[in-house]
């Protein structure tokens, strides 16, 4: 019941007109992010950053407005799936699997209904699961040493090595140049200034949003301009109609498991919703016995399962940020660092200092639920005709949001040019097979490694054996050396199984 | 263009970097320190990371392809040069005028006509000066050219 009390006050807080106002708009944005093929939660979320910084919205209202955006993107990001086969960014991938085949043979309308209601059934369940869950996990965290955070931050950072990107090695380098870059500037232990090269503007440490915008929002640009093509998206036609009731009921056990797949796959650091989606792909397709051929040709079940997968994992992913202070992906990331600008240390301990910023957030996401649902139903053919604005418009709109964003920060040419230089390498690095969310994640958590390992060792006088001295601390240092380990198993079995039965038909 | 030499490259100059972080921390003179590991140990550590990860970079690269057609580079080329212009004359044209020839640069690039890129471009220029600037108190550049 004491749960319940507290929801009760984060609703008070969600429901304040301003927090009302600033969640539609960031549904809205958020949706409109999402369905835009190629921008992505990231973006959406990176841009509108600095702009809800520099007009002074109080934390939570901030916060509100940018997870709104965070989960509204998921919402969107099934448009361009379905209707063009373009994944708006990595977790919307299986959706195009089973969602395009059933738009190419005019099911469009059925498609993106049924997946509106299972975006909104994925993300609500794991909201209930989270409402249950957070409190908890802050409870156990709040007795967590400095020992612990180390080996569960290298916990987190193998889970990502080992299931994001395209190669381990490459994610590894990501997650260094993103805790190097979190070294620079003034020590905190000891006043020394750290590979500032003499920059005034580094003395602060680089400026994360600065980062994060050139990293993401300019680099896409960039890549924007490779792949254009010049020709037009054809428009897509939607016939109206509707699912029936019947048919989101004859789903609900599927729903009900890829939620709470979702949820728990979201939860683990490293994990998102792309792999959720995957998986519960994966395992629905494993269930239908006898009939797992149709799923790739438009079954909806195969539509239904990544949709409510995906959602529920974003909703996931926000518990071990909200609760450990360590974000789960690259977007929360980002949401961490949006905290940590308005002077909020998310952790075990903003239960219970910030309950109205913890709770607020809570509740208007479960606002944020309904009002996609009730956005997405009428106004999906407004956003379904927003896919065939040509580039030459989005491009420079978006470059130009990025320089109003990061020049208001500090009125500072220099971070222009900074955003720049990072936005050529985050480039760079994409052409070259790396995936840019470790390197945010490294640069979050590059602060909190280095203070927790020299608070660890201060408390032992130096002796590193103090890093495995608690069972939570060992149970982190076992789990990550697990992760670490299992790609080179599971390769090996999957070896021994095809000469095993060959010949065996590559299905994945 | 399809290379493995990319990722060498890299490698290498991942090697470097981290040789030089190892060295730009070794340096720092420490007047007072209360714990055991002080400012310079986890930097190091991070380097000899990095350092062993471009070794392994350098020895087991993957291939890289780089640009399928020719027009891709040069537009690519030509939206850094457009960036770069408009860093450095966001504060000295205004953000109206250079945000105008921005878009009017980079809506080209995307196969827009002159008059429509002009006429977006001078739309987003005052639309982002006065609607978000003014509109939401951000501090935008006025432009020292136009005695702002």
């Amino acid at each position: 019941m004491d749960i319940l009390a507290l929801l009760a006050q984060g609703f008070a807080v969600a429901l304040s007109p301003l927090n009302i106002g600033l969640l539609l708009l960031g549904c809205f944005f958020g949706t409109l992010v999402g369905s835009l093929p190629g921008i992505g939660p990231i973006n959406g979320v990176a841009i509108l950053l600095p702009l809800a910084y520099s007009i002074g919205l109080p934390a939570e209202s901030a916060i509100i407005l940018l997870a709104g955006v965070y989960y509204g993107a998921e919402y969107g990001g099934r448009i361009s799936s379905i209707l063009l086969n373009v994944p708006g960014d990595a977790s919307a991938v299986m959706t195009t699997l089973d969602g395009h085949p059933m738009a190419k043979r005019g099911e469009a309308s059925r498609a993106l209904a049924l997946s509106a209601m299972a975006s909104f059934i994925g993300g609500t369940s794991a909201l209930v699961l989270m409402t249950i869950f957070a409190p908890l996990l802050g409870r156990v965290a709040v007795g967590f040493g400095p020992q612990d955070y180390v080996a569960l931050m290298v916990f987190a950072f193998a889970c990502l090595a080992t299931l994001v990107g395209s190669r381990p090695l490459k994610t590894l380098i990501g997650v260094l140049i993103g805790l190097m870059l979190a070294m620079v500037g003034i020590d905190g232990g000891t006043g020394v200034m750290r590979f500032t090269f003499g920059i005034p503007n580094l003395f602060d440490g680089v400026e994360f949003l600065v980062v994060v915008i050139g990293l993401f929002a300019v680099s896409e640009a960039l890549l924007m301009l490779e792949t254009w093509s010049g020709k037009r998206i054809a428009d897509v036609p939607i016939a109206k109609g509707a699912v029936k009731l019947g048919e989101i009921l004859r789903y609900r056990l599927l729903m009900l498991r890829a939620a709470v797949i979702g949820f728990f796959i979201g939860v683990l650091p490293g994990t998102g919703a792309s792999i959720a989606s995957a998986v519960a792909y994966g395992v629905e397709k494993r269930l239908a016995q006898g009939e797992d051929d149709r799923f790739g040709k438009g079954d909806p079940r195969g539509l239904v399962a990544p949709e409510t997968a995906n959602n529920a994992a974003a909703a996931g992913a926000m518990v071990p940020m909200l609760t450990l202070g360590i974000p789960g992906s690259g977007t929360t990331a980002i949401l961490l660092g949006a905290l940590l600008l308005f002077n909020v240390t998310p952790g075990p301990l903003m239960f219970e200092q910030r309950p109205e910023l913890a709770w607020g957030l809570i509740a208007s996401m479960y606002l944020g639920n309904v009002a996609l649902l009730i956005l997405n139903l009428p106004l999906v053919g407004v956003f379904a005709r927003l896919l065939s604005v040509p580039r030459a418009y989005l491009v420079p709109l978006m470059v130009a949001l990025t320089f109003i964003g990061v020049f208001s920060l500090y009125g500072a040419t220099f971070d222009l040019g900074m955003m720049i230089v990072l936005g050529f390498f985050g480039y760079l690095l994409r052409k070259m097979g790396f995936t840019l969310a470790p390197v945010i994640l490294g640069l979050v958590l590059g602060a909190l490694l280095e203070t927790n390992l020299r608070r660890a060792l201060s408390i032992s006088d130096g002796d590193w054996s103090i890093l495995v001295s608690t069972p939570t601390g060992v149970v982190f240092w076992i789990g990550a050396a697990l992760v670490a380990v299992s790609p080179f198993v599971l390769k090996a079995l999957a070896h021994r199984r095809k000469i095993a039965s060959l010949p065996v038909k590559d299905d994945e | 263009m399809r290379s493995a030499w990319w990722d060498r490259a890299l490698g290498a100059v991942l090697i470097a970097a981290a040789l030089a972080f190892i060295a730009s921390a070794n340096s720092l003179q420490v007047p007072f320190q209360y714990e055991p590991l002080g400012p310079k140990a986890f930097p190091i550590l991070l380097g000899v990371i990095l350092a062993v990860c471009g070794g392994v970079l350098v020895l087991r690269p993957d291939s890289v392809t780089w640009f399928h057609d020719r027009a891709a580079a040069w537009r690519v080329l030509a939206g850094a040069v457009i960036l770069c212009l408009y860093a450095a004359l966001f504060e000295p044209l205004g953000f109206i005028a250079s945000t105008a020839l921005m878009v009017t640069a980079m809506a080209r690039l995307f196969g827009l006509g002159v008059v429509p890129a002009a006429l977006y471009g001078v739309v987003l220029g005052l639309a982002g000066y006065y609607g978000v600037g003014e509109g939401m108190g951000l501090n935008l550049p006025d432009g020292r050219l136009f005695g702002g």
